[in-house]
């Protein structure tokens, strides 16, 4: 087994492990390549199927091209597609691009704070009708409990000192100070009524190795991470006022694959052109310890 | 590959992977600047430490809290460096980091020197199965680069790490702060002529595959997704060691269900005969077998795993509340989930001194000990020594990990029932596992090498052939005599540890099992009943057959005595049990019947009944009515009707101390009902009671009124 197959059978038996324990699990999709590699490799563990749903935090600022490419394979591959949205402070401008707030707290109304209500079935949930191509109320309301997240360690400081069955309290905060053991590989699968996890499959992954097996499988990736043929091309997709191009030739995985290895971005970090980072002074740990994924 | 950095705190382990990555060009661009600046903005000198130590906390506090990954890349390969938590209040984190490794890294203080978690995350690593260990001899800067400093550090501790099995790979004579042989040969240690940090991690050997070894693939789930027409019943799991082809005999284990592999599954891959260690993978087999996930699967042809439910194991425990016995946990081996208890501390080891401490009776946070477990129910695994990924486990407590280990070996196995005196003798030790030993039924007695073994019965009811059994027993392995114990059983003194399995095979051949004894239900006791005696109310026989069957050795903080008595002549005593079952009669008089001859209240021995015969009339006054039925059976007009039913004393005693035991309920009536007020109350025992307390203590303890609350929930009034 080379390294990408060792990573790629880890991330399975976390995925597996996650299906097996949690009687309402969900996985969150950005439609960003981790998450992409991340519903491939649930397409690993369960033979060609998805048999959970997929859910998107839709800020309504995302690139446009990002909900198409989300649709076109959520029908292609028969997946069970829901998204939420924290439509009072969409409603209320209560955004950065409205000029009402900071770039953290957009971050928090918007992603945090929908994603905490959408997960508890507290906020409407909207559901992919395959038959129609069109999303309906979702009239389920369960709570989930498990939630699969393709964060990876090397992505910045808080994420690195994660757990792949990461406990959250009622408030979806991350008590990081106190995590709970992993030894081998065994999990946290037991935990206090109320509370959820979230699961990691992706920790180990570099963003080399992402594209690496991006490349290696062939996964159908979003054309917005290819140089357009202005010269530009986004290393990491989120909502377009935050979210800035890199300046980049690559116009395939090949390319990229190459970049990252010898190339320019060597030695750049991958978030560098998430604005809100920055205002966080240089790490997520305080959007992350109220919900941030 | 994975690389763990251990050692005791402060000794420098995140100043030596800030570093690495530093002096291999492996940081983002900016990142030493913005650190630099991070630095200067609160005036405090620059660490490369600041690196690692993301968290606002660690920064704060200039300490490492949680395990954290970095990942580096040489030509060579792909690393993930885990720096691990040197501060004994985090052994947790440093465990979690450790158990991910294929390496370790173990940084040691040149001017400070061997410390407490120097050894401690020794000895850890060592249990964790990590055999490459690199020393890294740090701040030579402190010692002037001294070679005498160095080789003093290098024989301690290489004599220390021979004693927990490691045979160290390299120490090298680093200064993490000055860089001195982390990526470059430093010329301050010209008498040092051994590789650099760096080359040191490139010559490590990744963990060897395990194909050689039998196939051992824990089922981690089945599926069975229909979408699309998929008609595939799919085993899911990753194996572990060997490798599995189409066509081959695999056995589950502890099931013991066979059947041969048809197909191996996957998705987006060519298709294929066979798959190996490491990978997750599915087959599908030619017969449809129900089988659970949790099973471990193997090869018919190839080396068997134990099968047990008695182990011996070394462990590690990080939990809030200490290990202690007659608690359940949960125990978490391979793909299986299943209840555990702890039966017996053997040793205690310091992880500082590697001293033996056996007194002990609970396993403190921290502690690491060798001990025995019993699960629920038997099974699969391989002692650590022989396949290592199948010998680990961990415990849950109160919903968290609290304790992780090693199995060392099966204590008594159903996979080895030819378990031979000397065997027996070194598991138990000459002072003996008692609490294993009663368990199975034997008791230590006066005459050494010789042991009572007990009888399971019930109601003290056996079978004309099985006496006969027992007869021959104890002439072929005994001394040719029996005892008739005082609570209906038959124990067979003189019994050798030796013959043990060859007599319970005898035993199982008759339809008999060894008795239980310790802190568990012990033999349910009855008198004859109704089936016999013509006093009796109620079936006492069958109902001691149910009892038996349904709560007979169950585990509790103390011995627990079940007896059950037909009627209020009482010839069984239920009051002096834990819990008593006495027969009764209620009685309902009916008027029209009546002619007031009074036969009733003059053989009514508790005043429930009066008669007026010239008023013509009759009291009965329930509270005083022992519901003996007298009255029913002795009517000569069926003026009492009677409704057989069950009376429960709770709490009896009658050894040291001697106490009644108290009727908490009214008459019950139906056997199911009564069940429950028996689980309801085991459950209470279990949960309220403590090792060495007899029932009636416990309720003393902590308040009737707490059984009765939930006796109440049980039992509508």
């Amino acid at each position: 087994m080379n390294y990408l197959d060792k990573l790629e059978a880890q991330s399975v038996y976390i995925l597996r492990e996650a299906y097996r324990e949690f009687k309402s699990i969900c996985m969150l999709w950005s439609i960003g390549k981790d998450s992409t590699v991340l519903l491939w490799l649930a397409r690993k563990a369960f033979f060609g199927h998805v048999p959970l749903p997929l859910v998107h935090i839709d800020t309504h600022y995302k690139i446009p091209e990002m909900i198409n490419y989300r649709d076109e394979l959520a029908l292609q591959w028969k997946l069970t597609m829901l998204y939420g949205e924290n439509a009072t402070a969409l409603a209320q401008k209560q955004t950065f691009p409205d000029g009402n707030t900071d770039r953290i707290t957009c971050c928090r109304n918007l992603k945090s704070e929908a994603l905490k209500h959408t997960l508890s079935g507290e906020w409407p949930r909207y559901i992919l009708d395959h038959s129609s191509g069109q999303y309906v109320p979702d009239l389920n309301r369960e709570q989930y409990t498990g939630v699969i997240v393709g964060v990876r360690a090397d992505e910045e400081g808080s994420r690195s000192k994660e757990r792949y069955f990461s406990p959250r309290d009622q408030e979806n905060d991350w008590d990081v100070g106190d995590q709970p053991p992993e030894f081998w590989n065994q999990f946290k699968t037991d935990f206090v009524p109320g509370t959820h996890i979230r699961i990691h499959p992706l920790l180990d992954w570099t963003e080399l190795n992402i594209w690496e097996y991006i490349e290696r499988e062939q996964i159908p990736i979003t054309p917005l991470y290819f140089d357009q043929g202005n010269g530009k091309r986004y290393r990491s997709l989120g909502c377009y006022p935050c979210t800035f191009p890199v300046e980049s030739t690559a116009r395939n995985v090949g390319d990229i694959v190459e970049e990252l290895k010898n190339g320019k971005f060597a030695k750049i970090a991958e978030r560098s052109g998430r604005a809100q980072d920055q205002d966080d002074g240089g790490g997520l740990e305080t959007l992350r310890k109220s919900g941030y994924m | 590959m994975n690389i763990v950095i251990v050692g005791h705190v402060d000794h420098g382990k995140s100043t030596v992977i800030g570093r690495l990555l530093a002096d291999t060009g492996s940081l983002p661009e900016g990142k030493l600047a913005a650190v630099k600046g991070y630095c200067q903005k609160n005036a405090r000198p620059f660490e490369y430490a600041f690196l690692l130590d993301a968290l606002k906390d660690e920064q704060a506090q200039g300490i490492t809290i949680d395990t954290a990954r970095c990942f580096f890349k040489t030509n060579k390969r792909d690393y993930i460096i885990i720096d691990a938590p040197g501060h004994i209040e985090f052994l947790k984190n440093m465990v979690t980091g450790a158990s991910r490794a294929e390496a370790a890294l173990l940084v040691i203080d040149a001017q400070e020197g061997i410390k407490e978690n120097s050894k401690r995350h020794g000895q850890i690593v060592s249990m964790l199965g990590i055999r490459q260990v690199v020393v890294l001899v740090n701040k030579m800067d402190l010692v002037n680069y001294g070679q005498d400093a160095f080789n003093l550090i290098t024989q301690e501790f290489t004599e220390f790490l021979h004693q927990v099995n490691i045979q160290p790979v390299n120490f090298i004579p680093i200064s993490a702060f000055n860089g001195d042989n982390i990526t470059t040969r430093s010329a301050n240690t010209l008498w040092y002529s051994g590789p650099t940090v760096l080359e040191q991690l490139e010559g490590l050997a990744n963990r060897k595959t395990t194909t050689e070894l039998p196939l051992r693939m824990p089922v981690q789930d089945i599926y069975k997704f229909t979408a699309g027409g998929d008609k595939r019943r799919i085993v899911a799991g990753t194996i572990l060691s060997g490798a599995i082809s189409s066509g081959d005999q695999v056995v589950f284990l502890p099931s013991h269900k066979k059947s041969i592999v048809k197909s191996i599954e996957g998705f987006n891959i060519q298709p294929r005969e066979r798959a190996a260690a490491g990978e997750a993978v599915g087959i599908t087999l030619e017969t449809q077998i129900y089988i659970k996930p949790g099973e471990l699967m193997v090869k018919v042809n190839e080396k068997q795993p134990a099968v047990s439910s008695q182990i011996k194991v070394n462990l590690f425990w990080v939990g809030k509340a200490p290990l202690v016995k007659n608690k359940n946990y949960k125990l978490k081996i391979g793909t299986t989930r299943i209840a555990v208890q702890l039966v017996e501390i053997l040793n205690i080891i310091d992880a500082t001194e590697l001293n033996v401490n056996t007194l002990k009776e609970q396993v403190e946070r921290h502690d690491v000990a060798e001990c025995i477990f019993e699960t629920a129910s038997p099974i699969a695994f391989d002692p650590i020594s022989v396949i290592e990924l199948t010998g680990r486990f961990v415990i849950v407590d109160n919903y968290e990990i609290s304790g992780g280990g090693i199995i060392i070996e099966a204590v008594s196995s159903s996979a080895n029932p030819g378990t031979k005196e000397g065997q027996v003798r070194e598991i138990l030790g000459e002072k003996g596992n008692q609490q294993a030993l009663k368990r199975n039924g034997l008791m230590r007695q006066v005459q050494p090498n010789y042991w009572v073994l007990r009888l399971r019965m019930a109601g003290g009811q056996i079978q004309a052939e099985q006496l006969l059994k027992v007869a021959e027993i104890a002439q072929r392995y005994g001394q040719g005599s029996l005892h008739l114990t005082a609570r209906q059983s038959i124990e067979i003194p003189f019994i050798k540890l030796a013959d043990l399995e060859v007599v319970k095979k005898e035993f199982l051949a008759a339809g008999l099992q060894p008795g239980a004894g310790g802190a568990r239900v012990r033999t349910i006791t009855a008198c004859q009943g109704s089936t016999i005696c013509a006093r009796g109310l109620i079936e006492t026989t069958a109902l001691a057959k149910e009892f038996d069957q349904r709560y007979y050795g169950r585990e509790l903080p103390h011995k627990f005595k079940l007896g059950i008595t037909g009627c209020s002549n009482n010839c069984l005593k239920a009051e002096e049990n834990d819990l008593g079952v006495k027969g009764g009669m209620q009685p309902e008089w009916v008027e029209s019947n009546c002619n007031f001859c009074g036969i009733c209240a003059a053989l009514c021995r508790s005043q429930a009944i009066t008669v007026d015969k010239e008023k013509a009339a009759l009291v009965y006054r329930e509270t005083n009515c022992h519901y003996c039925g007298r009255c029913v059976k002795a009517c000569p007009r069926q003026a009492w009707k009677g409704s057989e039913g069950f009376l429960v004393y709770f709490g009896g005693l009658f050894g040291n101390q001697i106490a009644i035991g108290k009727q908490l309920l009214p008459i019950i009536f139906s056997t199911e009902e009564l069940h429950q007020v028996v689980e309801t109350t085991l459950a209470f025992f279990k949960k309220q009671g403590k090792a060495k307390e007899r029932f009636r203590n416990t309720l003393n303890r902590v308040g009737w009124k707490l059984l009765q609350q939930e006796l109440d929930e049980v039992v509508r009034r």
